[in-house]
């Protein structure tokens, strides 16, 4: 830039000034009297001001002290020429700088041997700190012997420069190895030639061609230096302040001439035999490293520029620059970042570090090798956050081909943790050798649990979200895992959907850049996990119940129908996870609103088994609200419209129990218009399911509730705990005549949806069902025939389905409760109880885990025992409490089996009652009390779990 | 003179637009060291605890890369006091980001230039008490340091920024003419006033004329 200049343009006295300057900054001491003598027209001014540039430029700080926290780049940190000869060593030309020298190739005029020279920047010899530090140095790395560890001969200081000698390795650096393969540059240079040897052929075959070639030692490290690209980095510089014109010149030429570089398939494609050299490679040095170790040297910068391939592809190790005596940490303790920021372990970023730096570094460097990219890719950023800017990429991502062992073995040796690294290079070495070995090897790749964790530690806030999750999840897992180990594969299942979302959270933090294509992802993924987490809850929700019908009847799936029972734990669990999903919806920009709607209808669903009705309403309303502001969005939505559907069956029969009939029919009402409006979904085979169901409910629950209730109100005395619903039954004709026409609309419904599909057994289970309250309702009718053609048809229904499904418990539950109801005196009524009691005997020990089976058994003993002589009953009876009993320790929260047990203890102790049996009655009516006493208190008092659970 | 300037000026402009990032990379491997000078004399100690200057000569240079078209399609500077106005302008947006200051017209670096105004001086007494363990240092006296600063505040803001661009900065005359908008003569000149400005001060110190 100063050649478009004419001095003439110029002051002269700036002119003078200006090479004045420069002069006291290249180290000299130009006397002010000398100019004064060269320009005596001048000699006031200079005189004036020449004495003011010295104090400035004395003053102003030198390059050097502004550098020595950024060692991160090799630099060219002094003015000073090169020096001809240093003691006992003549200099020959420089090969190579680093972080705080420059290395020269020089013959020892003593051996007549050729060395390389490493100087000490002038001015670091000056600090007595940097001083020490070369000397440590020095020291350390003398006392090293290893076949891959460079040798020093000796050390000296002359001319007021620090130097040490060592052997002079003719080889190139892996960094330009690596350089060499990324940019598909594989030639006919040393590098090339290095490049190729790794690539396929043997070490040996190859040395052997190299060494016939004679090349000498000299041409070694810089021709291959700069056969590498130039311009990689910013690395290159100018040691002058002020390049001269035709170095610039030339430069700025080669820059716009395009190199002769293949575009496409910008790298080679890396071999097996690749990849085996390379594990022997960083093998070799694992070992070197092993070796220094016990010696109790640490390098502290390993990387690819530090370690150099021989002509025999003999792997060295060079510039101990930074080591350090494990036993003697004075100085070097400061806290002070040395080494490559890119190659450093995150706690030598921190300040401290042990061996496991050095793993960690030639984890990264046999990273690069593998993948010929950097394993850290914003290096800068590590100082910043060092936890977030450190998380080494699968290699497997970079390099599909990459064999896994190698990739795990990889990540093990540049783990975050330093505990979850190899803890001795010994180790590393170890499993490299089992992998070139074909052996199989130590490491493991980490299981799914244990990198959530690693990604909790490393981010706290979002995994603290996550967390919340997983462990609600994990106690799920233990909650069903008691009762049925299948649960646990969909929960591993979910640890997986979990931990590919945490890849793309990750992903997203790391690369800024495609923020919006990882979140997109990250939300797939969630939402893979929510569909993994809803089937959890639906199975919580499906438990309590013989039989759901909401899932898909796939042969598999219903064996996880009713596998369980549920509790109150699992209320304030499901409650818990909802917080979890408004917490979420909040945050992220996921919309959760219909999970959480679900989520809330399931938490009703259970809230209602459990007795609860209060709040069981309260959250059906709120899942209803929910459903509501969806589907005012995304109108005749199916998947929104059928779970309204539900939570208005729900509601109808929950009404329904408390005996107001009127809401009862209302949420039909509301049901049928629901359908009404969204004519997509009422012409659907599954809109039209739910409307039969939904009718058929109501039938059910009329006929159910009509029937019992009349025997409660009759025996728990001022206890009644549902009001009296016989209403709908008997006394108004008009609500019969509803119930009566909803049944046989529901018929109508289920027999053209089974023509429509005879295969799904949900219709025909349905169906089944309507049969029977079918049956019930003409017996309330008066109508014998019919309903003894109802019931018949439908135990042939059920008969059917336990034959063609041998294997589902569900159906033969439900042909033993079909065959055990309309119990009369005939003695087919009895033959099919008795069938009854065999079916659920059967079913109640194929799976002890299942209540309702043995609560259906202990009914229908309950049943045969009114049927049988009073010795015979009381045998029965005294079965069926027991197993009540059983079913109340055991589920205290569900009111329905604290019903059946005051049930059949009133009917024992009557039964001993009439037997003049009175003490025992009196027993049994005392413990009945009891159980009513406390069923009270339950429903009065709900347990205050709450939300936060105390696993 | 002029326009041997422009003729520079444009030579870079298609050396980057022809050479893309790699002849980017490589014209500022060229005035790095420079650049590294100018980001340690203008760093802000609060700024300096936070970072590291490379991280702030990174920064820059990814903001010179992201930017290079602009100088590309419009550049009227060289492309060295181009990059030295990003570099400096990235320095404050830094400098703002870690001490959420608010927006302050004074530290608001236009694109061509205006003085730093007391920044300059709060960088030079910095640049002065800085790191006194070096040995050039160890030969200069303390008094001698103090009665610089003193000097060097107590000139005028742009006799001030001249100084300190020639002799913190290390910035030529053609180059602190392009960031001052004069010519190479004006600048020259202002380069010679202001240098016998200073030594005119410094002389009124008593015993703190510099020895040679």
């Amino acid at each position: 830039m100063t050649q478009s200049e004419s001095k003439e343009d110029r002051h002269p006295v700036e002119v003078i000034a200006e090479e004045f300057a420069s002069r006291l900054r290249s180290g000299e001491l130009p006397t002010i009297e000398e100019y004064v003598m060269r320009h005596p027209q001048h000699a006031e001014l200079l005189r004036s001001v020449l004495p003011s540039i010295t104090l400035i430029e004395r003053v102003s700080i030198n390059d050097e002290q502004h550098r020595k926290k950024s060692d991160s780049q090799p630099r060219t940190t002094f003015v000073n020429a090169m020096p001809q000869s240093l003691g006992d060593f003549d200099i020959l030309r420089e090969i190579g700088r680093g972080g705080m020298g420059v290395v020269y190739e020089a013959v020892q005029r003593s051996l007549n041997r050729r060395v390389a020279l490493k100087v000490i920047s002038g001015l670091i010899s000056g600090n007595s700190k940097h001083r020490s530090r070369f000397q440590r140095e020095a020291e350390a790395a003398a006392s090293l012997h290893h076949t891959n560890i460079v040798p020093i001969y000796g050390i000296g200081e002359d001319h007021g420069l620090q130097y040490y000698a060592m052997q002079l390795i003719d080889g190139v650096t892996i960094h330009d190895v690596i350089d060499c393969l990324r940019n598909h540059a594989v030639d006919s240079t040393h590098v090339g030639e290095a490049a190729q040897r790794m690539l396929n052929k043997s070490h040996t075959e190859t040395a052997a061609s190299i060494s016939q070639s004679g090349s000498i030692a000299s041409d070694s490290v810089s021709d291959a230096r700069s056969a590498v690209s130039k311009a990689k980095n910013f690395a290159a510089k100018e040691s002058k302040p002020e390049p001269t014109n035709p170095i610039a010149q030339s430069k700025m030429e080669s820059i716009i001439q395009p190199k002769p570089k293949p575009e496409t398939g910008n790298r080679y494609a890396l071999t097996r035999e690749y990849y085996r050299n390379v594990a022997r490679t960083i093998a070799n040095t694992a070992n070197a490293l092993s070796y220094a170790h016990h010696q109790r040297v640490l390098h502290r910068d390993i990387k690819p520029a530090n370690l150099l391939l021989d002509r025999e592809g003999t792997v060295w190790i060079t510039d101990f620059g930074l080591a350090r005596r494990t036993d003697l940490d004075a100085e070097t303790q400061t806290g002070e970042i040395l080494g490559t920021l890119r190659y450093m372990a995150p706690e030598q970023i921190a300040g401290s570090g042990d061996a496991r730096v050095d793993i960690y570094s030639l984890g990264l460097t046999l990273f690069e090798l593998l993948t010929l990219e950097p394993a850290i890719e914003s290096p800068k950023l590590r100082l910043l956050d060092p936890e977030r800017n450190s998380i080494v990429r699968n290699p497997c991502s970079l390099q599909p081909d990459l064999p896994l062992d190698l990739a795990t073995i990889t990540l093990k040796a540049c783990a975050y943790a330093p505990g979850d690294r190899y803890q001795h290079a010994h180790e590393f070495e170890e499993d490299l050798r089992r992998f070139v070995d074909d052996r199989p090897i130590l490491a493991r790749r980490s299981s799914p649990s244990e990198q959530l964790v690693r990604w909790a530690r490393r981010n706290p806030t979002i995994a603290a979200l996550a967390s919340a999750t997983l462990l609600l999840l994990i106690t799920i897992a233990g909650l069903l895992g008691i009762w049925n180990r299948q649960q646990q594969i969909s929960i591993h299942e979910i640890g997986a959907q979990f931990e590919r979302a945490e890849t793309n959270l990750k992903a997203k933090a790391a690369a800024l850049v495609q923020v919006e294509q990882e979140q997109a992802r990250a939300e797939k993924n969630l939402e893979l996990a929510m569909k993994a987490f809803d089937r959890i809850t639906s199975n919580i929700a499906s438990r309590g119940s013989a039989i759901s019908l909401g899932g898909e009847w796939d042969d598999e799936e219903i064996g996880e129908f009713a596998d369980a029972t549920l509790s109150q734990a699992d209320v304030a669990l499901l409650e818990s996870l909802l917080e979890f999903f408004d917490q979420f919806s909040e945050q992220n920009a996921k919309d959760l609103r219909f999970e959480s709607a679900v989520g809330r209808q399931r938490v009703a669903d259970i809230q209602n088994k459990l007795g609860q009705l209060d709040k069981a309403v309260a959250s059906y309303q709120e899942a209803m609200n929910a459903f509501r502001s969806i589907l005012s969005q995304k109108p005749d939505q199916l998947d929104v419209v059928l779970p309204m559907i539900a939570i208005h069956t729900e509601r109808l029969m929950l009404f329904a129990k408390r005996g107001q009939i009127p809401k009862s029919l209302n949420e039909l009402d509301e049901a049928r218009n629901l359908l009404r409006q969204s004519t997509e979904v009422s012409k659907s085979a599954e809109g039209r399911f739910a409307l039969a169901r939904l009718l058929n409910s109501i039938g059910t629950i009329a006929l159910q509730f009509g029937e019992e209730s009349r025997m409660r109100t009759n025996r728990l005395g001022g206890g009644r705990l549902f009001p009296a619903v016989e209403a709908v039954v008997g006394d108004q004709a008009a609500r019969l005549k509803r119930v009566t026409d909803a049944n046989a609309e529901s018929l109508t419904l289920l027999k053209q949806l089974v023509l429509e599909s005879p295969e799904n057994v949900s219709y025909l289970v349905v169906m089944g069902r309507a049969l029977r309250d079918e049956s019930r309702i003409a017996r309330v009718l008066k109508d014998m025939p019919r309903a003894d053609d109802a019931l018949r048809r439908s135990i042939d229904l059920f008969e059917s389905l336990s034959r063609l499904h041998p294997d589902v418990s569900a159906f033969k539950y439900e042909l033993a409760d079909t065959l055990s109801k309309n119990v009369g005196q005939r003695p087919l009524d009895q033959q099919r109880c008795s069938a009854a009691l065999k079916i659920s005997d059967e079913i109640s020990r194929e799976n002890p885990h299942v209540p309702e089976y043995r609560s259906l058994k202990a009914t229908i003993l309950t049943k045969l025992s009114a049927a049988a002589s009073p010795s015979r009953g009381e045998e029965l009876l005294v079965e069926a409490v027991a197993i009540r009993r059983e079913l109340v320790d055991r589920y205290s929260d569900i009111a329905a089996y604290c019903h059946g047990l005051i049930q059949t203890l009133r009917k024992l102790s009557e039964l001993q009652k009439s037997m003049g049996k009175d003490d025992k009655a009196k027993e049994n009516d005392e413990l009945a009390n009891k159980e009513i006493a406390k069923l009270r208190k339950q429903i009065k008092v709900p347990k205050p779990l709450g939300g936060r659970l105390a696993w | 003179m002029e326009n041997s300037r422009d003729t520079s000026i444009s030579e870079e402009r298609t050396i980057l637009a022809a050479g893309g990032q790699k002849a980017l990379a490589e014209l500022l491997a060229l005035h790095q060291e420079k650049l590294e000078r100018i980001v340690a004399f203008r760093m802000d100690p609060v700024l300096r605890s936070r970072l590291d200057p490379a991280d702030i000569l990174q920064e820059a240079y990814f903001e010179i890369s992201r930017r290079i078209h602009e100088f590309i399609e419009g550049a009227t500077v060289s492309f060295f006091v181009w990059i030295r106005q990003r570099t400096i302008q990235t320095l404050i947006d830094m400098h703002r980001k870690h001490t959420r200051e608010k927006r302050d017209a004074y530290r608001e670096m236009p694109l061509v230039w205006a003085p730093l105004g007391h920044n300059t001086s709060i960088s030079i007494a910095r640049f002065l008490l800085d790191d006194r363990t070096s040995p050039s240092q160890a030969l200069v006296r303390e008094e001698e340091i103090q009665g610089l600063q003193s000097a060097l505040e107590s000139m005028n803001e742009t006799d001030r920024e001249v100084i300190a661009m020639r002799h913190f900065e290390h910035l030529n005359n053609q180059q602190v003419a392009e960031v001052l908008e004069i010519s190479t003569t004006a600048a020259s000149n202002r380069y010679v006033r202001a240098a016998a400005k200073l030594s005119e001060i410094l002389s009124t110190l008593p015993s703190r004329r510099p020895q040679p």
